[in-house]
Protein backbone atom coordinates (compact mmCIF):
# COMPACT_ATOMS: atom_id res chain seq x y z
CA UNK A 1 0.00 0.00 0.00
CA UNK A 2 1.42 3.37 -1.07
CA UNK A 3 0.41 6.37 1.02
CA UNK A 4 1.21 10.07 0.66
CA UNK A 5 1.58 11.82 4.01
CA UNK A 6 1.08 15.58 4.39
CA UNK A 7 2.03 17.56 7.48
CA UNK A 8 1.48 21.34 7.70
CA UNK A 9 0.27 22.01 11.24
CA UNK A 10 3.42 23.86 12.32
CA UNK A 11 6.01 25.97 10.45
CA UNK A 12 7.28 22.68 8.99
CA UNK A 13 5.90 21.71 5.59
CA UNK A 14 6.55 18.01 5.26
CA UNK A 15 5.56 15.44 2.64
CA UNK A 16 6.41 11.75 2.44
CA UNK A 17 5.48 8.55 0.69
CA UNK A 18 5.35 5.30 2.63
CA UNK A 19 4.99 1.88 1.06
CA UNK A 20 3.58 -0.56 3.60
CA UNK A 21 5.60 0.35 6.66
CA UNK A 22 8.61 1.89 5.04
CA UNK A 23 9.23 5.55 4.23
CA UNK A 24 10.32 5.71 0.58
CA UNK A 25 10.96 9.43 0.56
CA UNK A 26 10.38 12.55 2.57
CA UNK A 27 10.86 16.30 2.11
CA UNK A 28 10.62 18.75 4.99
CA UNK A 29 11.04 22.49 5.01
CA UNK A 30 10.64 25.03 7.78
CA UNK A 31 8.87 28.12 6.51
CA UNK A 32 6.95 30.84 8.26
CA UNK A 33 4.20 31.59 5.77
CA UNK A 34 5.28 29.60 2.76
CA UNK A 35 3.06 26.55 3.18
CA UNK A 36 0.92 27.38 0.15
CA UNK A 37 3.92 28.22 -1.99
CA UNK A 38 5.94 25.10 -1.16
CA UNK A 39 3.52 22.26 -0.45
CA UNK A 40 2.49 21.24 -3.95
CA UNK A 41 5.96 21.73 -5.51
CA UNK A 42 7.38 19.47 -2.76
CA UNK A 43 4.74 16.81 -3.45
CA UNK A 44 5.50 17.07 -7.16
CA UNK A 45 9.26 16.67 -6.64
CA UNK A 46 8.76 13.76 -4.26
CA UNK A 47 6.41 11.81 -6.53
CA UNK A 48 8.58 12.62 -9.53
CA UNK A 49 11.69 11.40 -7.73
CA UNK A 50 9.97 8.18 -6.76
CA UNK A 51 8.43 7.71 -10.21
CA UNK A 52 4.95 7.54 -8.72
CA UNK A 53 1.87 9.25 -10.17
CA UNK A 54 -0.94 10.57 -7.99
CA UNK A 55 -3.18 7.83 -9.41
CA UNK A 56 -0.71 5.18 -8.22
CA UNK A 57 -1.30 6.08 -4.58
CA UNK A 58 -3.62 3.85 -2.55
CA UNK A 59 -4.45 6.47 0.02
CA UNK A 60 -3.49 9.66 1.79
CA UNK A 61 -2.53 10.51 5.35
CA UNK A 62 -3.08 14.02 6.67
CA UNK A 63 -1.87 15.47 9.93
CA UNK A 64 -5.09 17.13 11.09
CA UNK A 65 -3.70 19.20 13.95
CA UNK A 66 -3.91 20.74 16.39
CA UNK A 67 -1.68 23.51 15.13
CA UNK A 68 -1.69 26.77 13.20
CA UNK A 69 -5.22 27.02 11.76
CA UNK A 70 -4.13 28.63 8.52
CA UNK A 71 -1.25 26.36 7.58
CA UNK A 72 -3.26 23.33 8.69
CA UNK A 73 -6.02 24.22 6.26
CA UNK A 74 -3.55 24.58 3.37
CA UNK A 75 -2.45 20.98 3.96
CA UNK A 76 -5.92 19.61 4.52
CA UNK A 77 -7.53 21.37 1.54
CA UNK A 78 -4.68 20.07 -0.63
CA UNK A 79 -4.97 16.53 0.74
CA UNK A 80 -8.76 16.41 0.45
CA UNK A 81 -8.72 17.64 -3.15
CA UNK A 82 -5.90 15.27 -4.20
CA UNK A 83 -7.72 12.30 -2.66
CA UNK A 84 -11.02 13.41 -4.16
CA UNK A 85 -9.47 13.73 -7.63
CA UNK A 86 -8.25 10.12 -7.62
CA UNK A 87 -11.07 8.76 -5.46
CA UNK A 88 -8.90 7.40 -2.65
CA UNK A 89 -9.43 7.43 1.13
CA UNK A 90 -7.74 9.69 3.68
CA UNK A 91 -6.46 8.72 7.11
CA UNK A 92 -6.59 11.57 9.60
CA UNK A 93 -3.67 11.55 12.01
CA UNK A 94 -3.45 13.92 15.00
CA UNK A 95 -0.21 15.92 14.88
CA UNK A 96 0.50 15.30 18.57
CA UNK A 97 0.44 11.54 17.85
CA UNK A 98 2.96 12.07 15.05
CA UNK A 99 5.33 13.85 17.45
CA UNK A 100 4.90 11.22 20.17
CA UNK A 101 5.59 8.33 17.77
CA UNK A 102 8.87 9.99 16.81
CA UNK A 103 9.98 9.22 20.39
CA UNK A 104 8.94 5.58 20.43
CA UNK A 105 11.12 3.66 22.87
CA UNK A 106 11.58 6.59 25.24
CA UNK A 107 10.97 5.65 28.86
CA UNK A 108 8.64 7.61 31.13
CA UNK A 109 6.03 10.00 29.79
CA UNK A 110 6.14 11.70 26.39
CA UNK A 111 4.62 15.14 26.11
CA UNK A 112 4.46 16.84 22.68
CA UNK A 113 3.85 20.59 22.95
CA UNK A 114 2.74 22.88 20.13
CA UNK A 115 2.27 26.63 20.32
CA UNK A 116 -1.35 27.82 20.35
CA UNK A 117 -2.61 31.39 20.39
CA UNK A 118 -3.25 33.44 23.51
CA UNK A 119 -0.29 32.00 25.43
CA UNK A 120 -1.57 28.45 25.36
CA UNK A 121 -0.15 25.19 24.09
CA UNK A 122 -1.69 22.13 22.49
CA UNK A 123 -0.62 18.94 24.18
CA UNK A 124 -1.42 15.38 25.20
CA UNK A 125 0.41 12.87 27.37
CA UNK A 126 1.73 9.57 25.97
CA UNK A 127 3.64 6.54 27.13
CA UNK A 128 5.77 4.18 25.04
CA UNK A 129 5.36 0.43 25.37
CA UNK A 130 6.23 -2.73 23.43
CA UNK A 131 2.98 -2.45 21.51
CA UNK A 132 3.68 1.15 20.51
CA UNK A 133 2.72 4.58 21.74
CA UNK A 134 -0.35 4.93 23.94
CA UNK A 135 -2.13 8.19 24.62
CA UNK A 136 -3.05 8.71 28.29
CA UNK A 137 -4.86 12.07 28.13
CA UNK A 138 -7.29 13.82 25.81
CA UNK A 139 -5.99 16.45 23.36
CA UNK A 140 -5.69 19.64 25.39
CA UNK A 141 -5.22 23.38 25.01
CA UNK A 142 -3.93 25.01 28.18
CA UNK A 143 -1.26 27.40 29.37
CA UNK A 144 2.28 25.98 29.70
CA UNK A 145 2.46 26.50 33.45
CA UNK A 146 -0.86 24.69 33.93
CA UNK A 147 0.57 21.77 31.95
CA UNK A 148 3.73 21.64 34.08
CA UNK A 149 1.70 21.72 37.28
CA UNK A 150 -0.53 18.92 36.05
CA UNK A 151 2.53 16.80 35.26
CA UNK A 152 3.97 17.40 38.74
CA UNK A 153 1.34 15.02 40.12
CA UNK A 154 2.24 12.20 37.70
CA UNK A 155 3.75 9.08 39.22
CA UNK A 156 6.19 8.33 36.45
CA UNK A 157 9.33 10.27 37.13
CA UNK A 158 10.71 11.08 33.70
CA UNK A 159 8.85 13.37 31.26
CA UNK A 160 10.22 14.05 27.77
CA UNK A 161 8.95 17.18 26.02
CA UNK A 162 8.95 17.45 22.25
CA UNK A 163 7.59 19.75 19.52
CA UNK A 164 8.34 23.43 18.82
CA UNK A 165 6.43 24.49 21.96
CA UNK A 166 8.66 22.34 24.16
CA UNK A 167 11.73 24.39 23.33
CA UNK A 168 9.83 27.67 23.67
CA UNK A 169 8.46 26.87 27.14
CA UNK A 170 11.38 24.77 28.32
CA UNK A 171 12.25 27.04 31.28
CA UNK A 172 8.67 26.81 32.61
CA UNK A 173 8.79 23.02 32.44
CA UNK A 174 12.24 22.87 33.99
CA UNK A 175 11.38 25.30 36.79
CA UNK A 176 8.35 23.28 37.75
CA UNK A 177 9.55 19.71 37.16
CA UNK A 178 13.28 20.19 37.74
CA UNK A 179 15.36 17.11 36.89
CA UNK A 180 12.29 15.09 35.90
CA UNK A 181 11.96 17.15 32.71
CA UNK A 182 13.84 16.14 29.56
CA UNK A 183 13.95 17.79 26.17
CA UNK A 184 13.74 15.50 23.12
CA UNK A 185 16.63 15.11 20.74
CA UNK A 186 16.30 18.07 18.32
CA UNK A 187 16.48 15.72 15.32
CA UNK A 188 13.34 13.91 16.51
CA UNK A 189 11.41 17.03 17.47
CA UNK A 190 9.88 17.97 14.14
CA UNK A 191 6.52 16.65 12.97
CA UNK A 192 7.55 14.67 9.89
CA UNK A 193 5.21 13.44 7.22
CA UNK A 194 7.03 10.08 7.10
CA UNK A 195 5.56 9.34 10.51
CA UNK A 196 2.17 10.65 9.37
CA UNK A 197 2.29 8.31 6.38
CA UNK A 198 3.27 5.29 8.53
CA UNK A 199 0.52 5.97 11.07
CA UNK A 200 -1.89 6.67 8.23
CA UNK A 201 -1.05 3.36 6.54
CA UNK A 202 -1.91 1.60 9.78
CA UNK A 203 -5.31 3.37 9.96
CA UNK A 204 -6.04 2.74 6.27
CA UNK A 205 -5.31 -0.98 6.51
CA UNK A 206 -7.21 -1.32 9.80
CA UNK A 207 -10.29 0.88 9.20
CA UNK A 208 -10.13 1.87 5.54
CA UNK A 209 -9.78 5.61 6.26
CA UNK A 210 -12.26 8.35 5.48
CA UNK A 211 -13.95 9.62 2.38
CA UNK A 212 -12.03 12.89 1.58
CA UNK A 213 -15.00 15.21 2.13
CA UNK A 214 -15.50 14.13 5.72
CA UNK A 215 -11.93 14.83 6.85
CA UNK A 216 -11.88 17.69 9.33
CA UNK A 217 -9.21 19.59 11.21
CA UNK A 218 -8.65 18.90 14.88
CA UNK A 219 -8.83 22.52 16.05
CA UNK A 220 -9.40 21.92 19.80
CA UNK A 221 -9.97 25.67 20.22
CA UNK A 222 -13.11 27.52 19.09
CA UNK A 223 -12.68 30.46 16.73
CA UNK A 224 -11.98 33.79 18.43
CA UNK A 225 -15.01 35.96 17.82
CA UNK A 226 -15.25 39.65 18.52
CA UNK A 227 -18.82 40.82 18.83
CA UNK A 228 -19.55 43.69 16.52
CA UNK A 229 -20.40 47.11 17.83
CA UNK A 230 -23.39 48.84 16.27
CA UNK A 231 -21.23 50.85 13.84
CA UNK B 1 -17.24 16.25 -24.61
CA UNK B 2 -16.96 18.99 -27.27
CA UNK B 3 -16.24 22.50 -26.05
CA UNK B 4 -14.01 23.83 -23.28
CA UNK B 5 -15.15 22.87 -19.81
CA UNK B 6 -13.88 24.89 -16.88
CA UNK B 7 -14.26 24.03 -13.22
CA UNK B 8 -14.55 27.25 -11.19
CA UNK B 9 -13.85 27.51 -7.46
CA UNK B 10 -14.71 30.52 -5.30
CA UNK B 11 -14.03 30.90 -1.54
CA UNK B 12 -13.05 34.56 -1.19
CA UNK B 13 -15.58 35.44 1.52
CA UNK B 14 -18.51 33.51 2.98
CA UNK B 15 -19.78 31.38 0.10
CA UNK B 16 -18.15 28.07 -0.78
CA UNK B 17 -18.85 27.61 -4.46
CA UNK B 18 -17.91 25.37 -7.37
CA UNK B 19 -19.28 25.45 -10.90
CA UNK B 20 -18.78 23.96 -14.34
CA UNK B 21 -19.09 26.25 -17.35
CA UNK B 22 -18.68 25.37 -21.04
CA UNK B 23 -17.02 27.86 -23.39
CA UNK B 24 -17.48 30.72 -20.95
CA UNK B 25 -21.18 30.87 -21.69
CA UNK B 26 -23.15 27.76 -20.72
CA UNK B 27 -23.54 27.20 -16.95
CA UNK B 28 -23.70 23.41 -16.58
CA UNK B 29 -23.74 23.68 -12.77
CA UNK B 30 -23.28 26.37 -10.13
CA UNK B 31 -23.24 25.08 -6.56
CA UNK B 32 -23.14 27.58 -3.69
CA UNK B 33 -22.92 26.52 -0.04
CA UNK B 34 -23.95 29.70 1.73
CA UNK B 35 -22.77 30.49 5.24
CA UNK B 36 -25.24 33.34 5.76
CA UNK B 37 -27.19 31.54 8.50
CA UNK B 38 -23.97 30.83 10.41
CA UNK B 39 -22.58 34.38 10.23
CA UNK B 40 -25.96 35.98 10.98
CA UNK B 41 -25.63 35.03 14.66
CA UNK B 42 -22.43 37.11 14.85
CA UNK B 43 -23.84 40.08 12.92
CA UNK B 44 -21.28 39.73 10.13
CA UNK B 45 -18.70 37.47 8.53
CA UNK B 46 -16.25 35.99 11.07
CA UNK B 47 -13.12 35.12 9.03
CA UNK B 48 -12.06 32.08 11.08
CA UNK B 49 -15.58 30.65 11.00
CA UNK B 50 -15.72 31.23 7.23
CA UNK B 51 -12.37 29.47 6.70
CA UNK B 52 -13.48 26.43 8.71
CA UNK B 53 -16.70 26.20 6.74
CA UNK B 54 -14.84 26.37 3.42
CA UNK B 55 -12.60 23.46 4.43
CA UNK B 56 -15.62 21.38 5.47
CA UNK B 57 -17.58 22.07 2.27
CA UNK B 58 -14.97 22.34 -0.47
CA UNK B 59 -14.92 18.79 -1.83
CA UNK B 60 -18.70 18.45 -1.51
CA UNK B 61 -19.41 21.51 -3.66
CA UNK B 62 -16.88 20.33 -6.27
CA UNK B 63 -18.44 16.83 -6.24
CA UNK B 64 -21.92 18.26 -6.72
CA UNK B 65 -20.79 20.67 -9.44
CA UNK B 66 -19.26 17.81 -11.44
CA UNK B 67 -22.30 15.55 -10.89
CA UNK B 68 -24.84 18.28 -11.68
CA UNK B 69 -22.98 18.95 -14.92
CA UNK B 70 -23.17 15.23 -15.75
CA UNK B 71 -19.41 15.03 -16.15
CA UNK B 72 -16.46 13.15 -14.75
CA UNK B 73 -13.27 14.85 -13.56
CA UNK B 74 -11.48 13.94 -16.78
CA UNK B 75 -13.97 15.81 -18.95
CA UNK B 76 -12.65 19.08 -17.48
CA UNK B 77 -10.18 21.20 -19.45
CA UNK B 78 -9.02 23.52 -16.68
CA UNK B 79 -9.50 24.72 -13.13
CA UNK B 80 -10.14 28.42 -12.44
CA UNK B 81 -9.98 29.81 -8.92
CA UNK B 82 -10.36 33.17 -7.22
CA UNK B 83 -6.92 33.96 -5.82
CA UNK B 84 -7.88 37.40 -4.46
CA UNK B 85 -8.76 39.90 -3.25
CA UNK B 86 -10.69 38.61 -0.25
CA UNK B 87 -10.28 37.14 3.22
CA UNK B 88 -6.88 35.46 3.14
CA UNK B 89 -7.84 32.47 5.30
CA UNK B 90 -10.91 31.88 3.16
CA UNK B 91 -9.07 32.26 -0.16
CA UNK B 92 -6.36 29.81 0.94
CA UNK B 93 -8.81 26.91 1.11
CA UNK B 94 -10.10 27.41 -2.42
CA UNK B 95 -6.66 28.05 -3.90
CA UNK B 96 -5.06 25.04 -2.17
CA UNK B 97 -7.90 22.79 -3.34
CA UNK B 98 -7.89 24.17 -6.89
CA UNK B 99 -4.14 23.65 -7.15
CA UNK B 100 -4.52 20.06 -5.98
CA UNK B 101 -7.35 19.32 -8.45
CA UNK B 102 -5.39 20.91 -11.27
CA UNK B 103 -2.26 18.92 -10.35
CA UNK B 104 -3.94 15.56 -9.86
CA UNK B 105 -6.07 15.89 -12.99
CA UNK B 106 -3.18 17.33 -15.04
CA UNK B 107 -5.24 20.32 -16.15
CA UNK B 108 -4.05 23.95 -16.17
CA UNK B 109 -4.73 26.16 -13.17
CA UNK B 110 -6.14 29.57 -14.05
CA UNK B 111 -5.91 32.30 -11.37
CA UNK B 112 -8.79 34.77 -11.33
CA UNK B 113 -9.31 38.20 -9.75
CA UNK B 114 -12.55 38.49 -7.79
CA UNK B 115 -13.61 41.71 -9.56
CA UNK B 116 -13.06 40.35 -13.05
CA UNK B 117 -15.14 37.32 -12.09
CA UNK B 118 -18.01 39.61 -11.11
CA UNK B 119 -17.62 41.55 -14.35
CA UNK B 120 -17.61 38.35 -16.41
CA UNK B 121 -20.93 37.27 -14.88
CA UNK B 122 -22.37 39.60 -17.51
CA UNK B 123 -20.94 37.46 -20.32
CA UNK B 124 -22.65 34.41 -18.81
CA UNK B 125 -25.95 36.25 -18.70
CA UNK B 126 -25.54 37.85 -22.14
CA UNK B 127 -23.36 35.75 -24.48
CA UNK B 128 -23.96 38.32 -27.24
CA UNK B 129 -22.20 41.04 -25.21
CA UNK B 130 -18.78 42.18 -26.47
CA UNK B 131 -16.20 44.71 -25.29
CA UNK B 132 -15.70 47.64 -25.16
CA UNK B 133 -17.96 48.31 -22.20
CA UNK B 134 -18.10 50.01 -18.85
CA UNK B 135 -18.96 47.94 -15.77
CA UNK B 136 -19.80 49.07 -12.27
CA UNK B 137 -18.73 46.36 -9.81
CA UNK B 138 -20.47 47.07 -6.56
CA UNK B 139 -20.38 44.77 -3.54
CA UNK B 140 -19.56 44.60 0.15
CA UNK B 141 -15.87 44.98 -0.59
CA UNK B 142 -15.76 46.98 -3.81
CA UNK B 143 -17.20 49.93 -5.68
CA UNK B 144 -15.24 50.21 -8.91
CA UNK B 145 -15.90 51.50 -12.39
CA UNK B 146 -14.04 49.34 -14.85
CA UNK B 147 -13.51 49.97 -18.54
CA UNK B 148 -13.15 46.71 -20.44
CA UNK B 149 -11.38 47.66 -23.66
CA UNK B 150 -11.00 44.12 -24.99
CA UNK B 151 -11.40 40.81 -23.21
CA UNK B 152 -9.10 40.76 -20.13
CA UNK B 153 -7.93 44.35 -20.76
CA UNK B 154 -9.03 46.44 -17.81
CA UNK B 155 -8.77 50.07 -16.89
CA UNK B 156 -10.02 51.22 -13.50
CA UNK B 157 -11.84 54.49 -14.12
CA UNK B 158 -12.75 55.15 -10.52
CA UNK B 159 -13.22 53.45 -7.17
CA UNK B 160 -14.35 54.31 -3.70
CA UNK B 161 -12.14 56.46 -1.49
CA UNK B 162 -13.54 54.96 1.70
CA UNK B 163 -16.41 52.50 2.22
CA UNK B 164 -17.68 50.21 -0.52
CA UNK B 165 -21.37 50.78 -1.31
CA UNK B 166 -22.30 47.36 0.06
CA UNK B 167 -20.33 48.08 3.21
CA UNK B 168 -22.34 51.30 3.67
CA UNK B 169 -25.55 49.29 3.22
CA UNK B 170 -24.41 46.75 5.83
CA UNK B 171 -23.34 49.42 8.33
CA UNK B 172 -26.54 51.44 8.04
CA UNK B 173 -28.61 48.24 8.17
CA UNK B 174 -26.93 47.38 11.47
CA UNK B 175 -27.68 50.85 12.85
CA UNK B 176 -31.30 50.41 11.81
CA UNK B 177 -31.35 47.13 13.74
CA UNK B 178 -31.68 44.91 10.67
CA UNK B 179 -30.29 41.36 10.53
CA UNK B 180 -27.19 40.31 8.57
CA UNK B 181 -26.81 40.45 5.60
CA UNK B 182 -27.87 44.07 5.77
CA UNK B 183 -28.22 44.90 2.07
CA UNK B 184 -31.28 42.80 1.22
CA UNK B 185 -32.90 43.57 4.60
CA UNK B 186 -32.43 47.32 4.05
CA UNK B 187 -33.87 47.08 0.55
CA UNK B 188 -36.91 45.30 1.97
CA UNK B 189 -37.45 47.97 4.64
CA UNK B 190 -36.96 50.75 2.07
CA UNK B 191 -39.92 49.44 0.06
CA UNK B 192 -42.23 50.75 2.78
CA UNK B 193 -40.54 54.16 2.94
CA UNK B 194 -40.44 57.40 0.94
CA UNK B 195 -37.08 57.89 -0.83
CA UNK B 196 -37.63 61.66 -0.81
CA UNK B 197 -38.48 61.93 2.90
CA UNK B 198 -34.97 62.93 3.94
CA UNK B 199 -32.42 64.48 1.61
CA UNK B 200 -29.12 62.87 2.45
CA UNK B 201 -25.96 64.26 0.79
CA UNK B 202 -24.59 62.81 -2.46
CA UNK B 203 -20.80 62.82 -2.76
CA UNK B 204 -20.12 63.92 -6.35
CA UNK B 205 -16.48 64.78 -5.59
CA UNK B 206 -16.30 67.39 -8.37
CA UNK B 207 -17.47 67.58 -11.96
CA UNK B 208 -16.55 64.53 -14.06
CA UNK B 209 -15.13 62.67 -11.05
CA UNK B 210 -15.58 58.91 -11.32
CA UNK B 211 -14.60 58.25 -7.72
CA UNK B 212 -17.00 57.42 -4.93
CA UNK B 213 -17.30 58.20 -1.23
CA UNK B 214 -19.93 56.88 1.16
CA UNK B 215 -18.52 57.73 4.58
CA UNK B 216 -20.07 61.22 4.62
CA UNK B 217 -23.46 59.75 3.79
CA UNK B 218 -23.08 57.22 6.57
CA UNK B 219 -22.32 60.00 9.07
CA UNK B 220 -25.29 62.04 7.81
CA UNK B 221 -27.64 59.11 8.43
CA UNK B 222 -26.21 58.55 11.92
CA UNK B 223 -26.54 62.26 12.76
CA UNK B 224 -30.08 62.35 11.46
CA UNK B 225 -31.06 59.39 13.65
CA UNK B 226 -29.39 61.02 16.66
CA UNK B 227 -31.32 64.26 16.12
CA UNK B 228 -34.62 62.43 16.68
CA UNK B 229 -36.00 60.70 19.74
CA UNK B 230 -36.04 56.91 19.73
CA UNK B 231 -39.82 57.01 19.57
CA UNK B 232 -39.74 59.21 16.44
CA UNK B 233 -37.09 57.02 14.81
CA UNK B 234 -39.26 53.91 15.15
CA UNK B 235 -41.71 55.40 12.65
CA UNK B 236 -39.03 56.94 10.46
CA UNK B 237 -36.88 53.87 9.80
CA UNK B 238 -38.48 52.90 6.46
CA UNK B 239 -38.11 56.51 5.24
CA UNK B 240 -34.50 56.64 6.39
CA UNK B 241 -33.76 53.31 4.64
CA UNK B 242 -35.43 54.48 1.41
CA UNK B 243 -33.74 57.90 1.47
CA UNK B 244 -30.32 56.40 2.20
CA UNK B 245 -30.73 53.85 -0.58
CA UNK B 246 -31.83 56.59 -3.00
CA UNK B 247 -28.69 58.61 -2.20
CA UNK B 248 -26.38 55.62 -2.85
CA UNK B 249 -28.16 54.46 -5.98
CA UNK B 250 -28.33 57.91 -7.58
CA UNK B 251 -24.57 58.42 -7.30
CA UNK B 252 -23.81 54.91 -8.58
CA UNK B 253 -26.02 55.32 -11.64
CA UNK B 254 -24.99 58.89 -12.53
CA UNK B 255 -21.28 58.14 -12.34
CA UNK B 256 -21.55 54.94 -14.37
CA UNK B 257 -23.43 56.75 -17.11
CA UNK B 258 -20.89 59.57 -16.99
CA UNK B 259 -18.11 56.98 -17.35
CA UNK B 260 -19.79 55.50 -20.43
CA UNK B 261 -20.20 58.95 -21.99
CA UNK B 262 -16.61 59.99 -21.27
CA UNK B 263 -15.33 56.72 -22.68
CA UNK B 264 -17.60 56.83 -25.73
CA UNK B 265 -19.01 53.40 -24.84
CA UNK B 266 -22.55 52.27 -25.61
CA UNK B 267 -22.78 49.25 -23.32
CA UNK B 268 -22.93 49.55 -19.54
CA UNK B 269 -23.00 46.60 -17.11
CA UNK B 270 -23.65 46.09 -13.47
CA UNK B 271 -22.02 43.40 -11.33
CA UNK B 272 -21.38 42.36 -7.72
CA UNK B 273 -23.64 41.61 -4.77
CA UNK B 274 -25.23 45.07 -4.67
CA UNK B 275 -26.20 44.61 -8.34
CA UNK B 276 -28.96 42.37 -6.97
CA UNK B 277 -30.63 45.52 -5.57
CA UNK B 278 -33.86 46.11 -7.52
CA UNK B 279 -33.95 49.88 -6.99
CA UNK B 280 -30.44 50.13 -8.46
CA UNK B 281 -31.42 48.01 -11.46
CA UNK B 282 -34.57 50.00 -12.10
CA UNK B 283 -32.90 53.40 -11.99
CA UNK B 284 -30.08 52.07 -14.19
CA UNK B 285 -32.51 50.76 -16.78
CA UNK B 286 -34.38 54.06 -16.83
CA UNK B 287 -31.35 56.37 -17.00
CA UNK B 288 -29.46 54.23 -19.50
CA UNK B 289 -32.56 54.22 -21.70
CA UNK B 290 -32.78 58.02 -21.57
CA UNK B 291 -29.13 58.30 -22.59
CA UNK B 292 -29.44 55.80 -25.43
CA UNK B 293 -27.13 53.28 -23.72
CA UNK B 294 -27.63 49.54 -23.56
CA UNK B 295 -27.79 48.29 -20.01
CA UNK B 296 -26.88 44.74 -18.92
CA UNK B 297 -26.97 42.96 -15.60
CA UNK B 298 -26.75 39.33 -14.52
CA UNK B 299 -29.55 37.50 -12.75
CA UNK B 300 -29.38 37.74 -8.97
CA UNK B 301 -27.70 34.40 -8.32
CA UNK B 302 -24.88 35.41 -10.67
CA UNK B 303 -24.47 38.77 -8.87
CA UNK B 304 -23.65 37.39 -5.44
CA UNK B 305 -20.43 35.40 -5.04
CA UNK B 306 -20.51 32.24 -7.14
CA UNK B 307 -18.08 30.04 -9.02
CA UNK B 308 -19.80 30.16 -12.44
CA UNK B 309 -18.51 33.69 -12.94
CA UNK B 310 -15.01 32.48 -11.96
CA UNK B 311 -15.21 29.67 -14.52
CA UNK B 312 -16.42 32.16 -17.15
CA UNK B 313 -13.50 34.54 -16.59
CA UNK B 314 -11.32 31.41 -16.41
CA UNK B 315 -12.37 30.43 -19.93
CA UNK B 316 -11.05 33.69 -21.43
CA UNK B 317 -7.78 33.38 -19.48
CA UNK B 318 -7.57 29.74 -20.55
CA UNK B 319 -7.79 30.81 -24.21
CA UNK B 320 -5.07 33.39 -23.53
CA UNK B 321 -2.86 30.71 -21.90
CA UNK B 322 -2.68 32.50 -18.55
CA UNK B 323 -1.74 29.51 -16.43
CA UNK B 324 -0.38 29.49 -12.89
CA UNK B 325 2.45 27.34 -11.59
CA UNK B 326 2.39 24.93 -8.65
CA UNK B 327 3.57 27.62 -6.25
CA UNK B 328 0.57 29.92 -6.89
CA UNK B 329 -0.47 31.70 -3.70
CA UNK B 330 -3.67 33.29 -2.48
CA UNK B 331 -3.40 37.07 -2.23
CA UNK B 332 -5.67 39.24 -0.07
CA UNK B 333 -4.72 42.33 -2.14
CA UNK B 334 -4.37 40.74 -5.57
CA UNK B 335 -4.15 43.50 -8.22
CA UNK B 336 -6.58 43.49 -11.15
CA UNK B 337 -4.10 44.94 -13.55
CA UNK B 338 -0.80 43.09 -13.63
CA UNK B 339 1.82 44.75 -15.79
CA UNK B 340 3.02 42.20 -18.30
CA UNK B 341 6.72 42.22 -18.99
Amino acid sequence: MRVLGIETSTPVVSVAVAADSQVLGEFSLTTKRGHMEHLLPLIDQLLDGLGIAVDDLDGFAASVGPGSFTSLRVGLATCKALAHSVNKPVADVPTLDVLAWELQGTSGLICPVLTARRNEVYTAVYVSSHSGIKRLSSYLALNPLGLAQRLQGELRTKITFTGEGAKKHWTSFQDCLEDRAFLADPARMLPRAGQTAILGTEILSREGGKEPGSVEALYIKSPAIRRRSSR
Amino acid sequence: MPGTWMLGIETSCDETSAAVVRDGSYVASNVVASQIAIHRQYGGVVPEVASRQHLEKITYVVEKAINDAGLGFHDLDGVAVTVGPGLIGALLVGVAAAKAYSYALKRPLVPIHHLEAHLYANFLAHPELTPPLVCLVVSGGHTSLIFLKNHLEYEILGATRDDAAGEAFDKIARVLGLPYPGGPALEELARQGDPQAVHFPRAWLGKNSLEFSFSGLKTAVLNYLKSNSEEENKHLLPDVAASFQAAVVEVLVEKTILAAKLGGVRDVCLAGGVAANSTLRELFKQKAGQEGLKFYFPEKKLCTDNAAMVACAGYYHYLAGDFASLNQEACANYPLIVSKS
